[in-house]
């Protein structure tokens, strides 16, 4: 097996690696604590309470009604930002890590061709894939590269391999509380954007067909690729510069 | 397809009774059992949005394969991806199951349901048997 072959493979397993390294700190500080396990069963409980209650309720329902319902919103918002709060831990240590040991990667893989690419990424991409590497030819790959290609496949596969399938992170009320605990720090981008979107949408009434709803927020996959990219690799990208003849 | 081995291997009724028996496990079995026949009901939406996701993925991981050991370069490459992921997956949902769009959210909500994690897996699983084979 060549060098180049087996630092490819390596990458793979050091992206399998951390995602597990992520999903296990994550589980050590805030899955099995029991605030996080009462605030997570309270916010499916009333998520679905509240869909039920939106989708029997007609046009012509009392305010009574509609009050109840802002109320359960409310209550419900209010348990996404403590489960948010209770996250915080884990995010820093993750951040933390991750930090030291992209740094260490960095330095290991520094100037080596790890794979080829069968394809010259776009010119603005190539500041990844040719990072601190010699020369133009630009079907050569970096170690960032690579990273970040395993990491957005990995990641996300063991999200939905972890929450049944991609279950979880459809339902809007239910989708913030699992970004947040399920998906680390690669996602953050998505998940503030997505809270604020909750708490602007609980304002107004919600449509009947929640996947209507659901179309209205930003998809979880591409958004998760840039936030991951500026919020787990900006200090890594930031240093380092491309070596010249 | 496998879907007619399915058919004959599982009973025809008494789901139920399959759940019991062998707990998650059976269940996971009807899933796929569902998804490789034509037409199937889906009451839960996200099964079918699970089923369409997987797929997504399997597909990424046999195109790369394919693309890497032939090997097929550049972005022709990837386009021709783009186009089997999202055309295979419509045949499938739109003329295999036969479902109403619009209870997902429309094409495009079912379209991109796992396609750019799908797309990264496809783009590591080419790189990795292009270097492989091509560059060993």
């Amino acid at each position: 097996m060549s060098t180049m072959f087996a630092d490819t493979v390596l990458i793979v397993f050091i992206s399998v690696c951390t995602a597990l390294l992520a999903e296990g700190i994550t589980w050590v500080l805030v899955y099995r604590t029991e605030k996080y396990k009462r605030l997570k069963a309270e916010v499916e409980k009333q998520s679905k309470k509240l869909e039920k209650k939106k989708e029997t309720i007609t046009e012509s329902a009392g305010r009574q009604q509609k009050k109840k319902i802002e109320r359960q919103e409310e209550k419900l918002k209010n348990n996404n930002r403590d489960l948010s709060m209770v996250r915080m831990k884990s995010m820093f240590a993750i951040g933390f890590c991750f930090t030291a040991l992209m740094g260490m990667f960095n330095s290991i893989f520094d100037g080596r061709v790890v794979a080829k690419l069968p394809f010259i990424p776009l010119s603005y991409i190539q500041g990844l894939s040719h990072r601190n590497l010699l020369g133009e030819d630009y079907t050569d790959c970096s170690f960032i590269f690579l990273y970040i290609l395993c990491t957005m496949s990995i990641r996300q596969i063991s999200v939905a391999s972890s929450s049944g399938g991609a279950l979880g992170l459809r339902n809007p009320y239910t989708r913030s509380a699992e970004e947040m605990t399920l998906v680390p720090t690669s996602s953050r981008g998505v998940r503030m954007g997505l809270m604020k979107w909750f708490n602007k949408r609980m304002k107004a009434p919600l449509p009947q067909n929640k996947y209507i709803l659901m179309a209205q927020t930003d998809s979880l996959p591409p958004s998760t690729a840039g936030s991951f990219i500026t919020s787990d690799l900006c200090p890594i990208l930031c240093k380092g510069t491309r070596h010249t003849n | 397809m496998s879907g007619a081995r399915r058919k004959e291997e599982s009973p025809p009724s008494h789901p139920q009774q399959h759940l019991v028996a062998n707990g998650g496990g059976a269940l996971r079995v009807s899933v796929w059992g569902k998804a490789l026949r034509s037409d199937s009901a889906w009451e839960d939406k996200d099964e079918f949005l699970d089923v369409i996701y997987w797929f997504r993925q399997i597909i990424a991981v046999i195109l790369g394969v394919i693309w890497g050991v032939v090997p097929l370069k550049g972005f022709v490459g990837i386009a021709i991806f783009c186009l089997i992921n999202a055309g295979v997956l419509y045949l499938y949902f739109s003329s295999f199951q036969q479902i109403d769009e619009e209870e997902y959210g429309g094409t495009w909500e079912l379209t991109k349901e796992g396609f750019m994690t799908s797309f990264a897996l496809f783009l590591v699983v080419w790189i990795i048997f292009y270097t492989a084979i091509h560059y060993d």
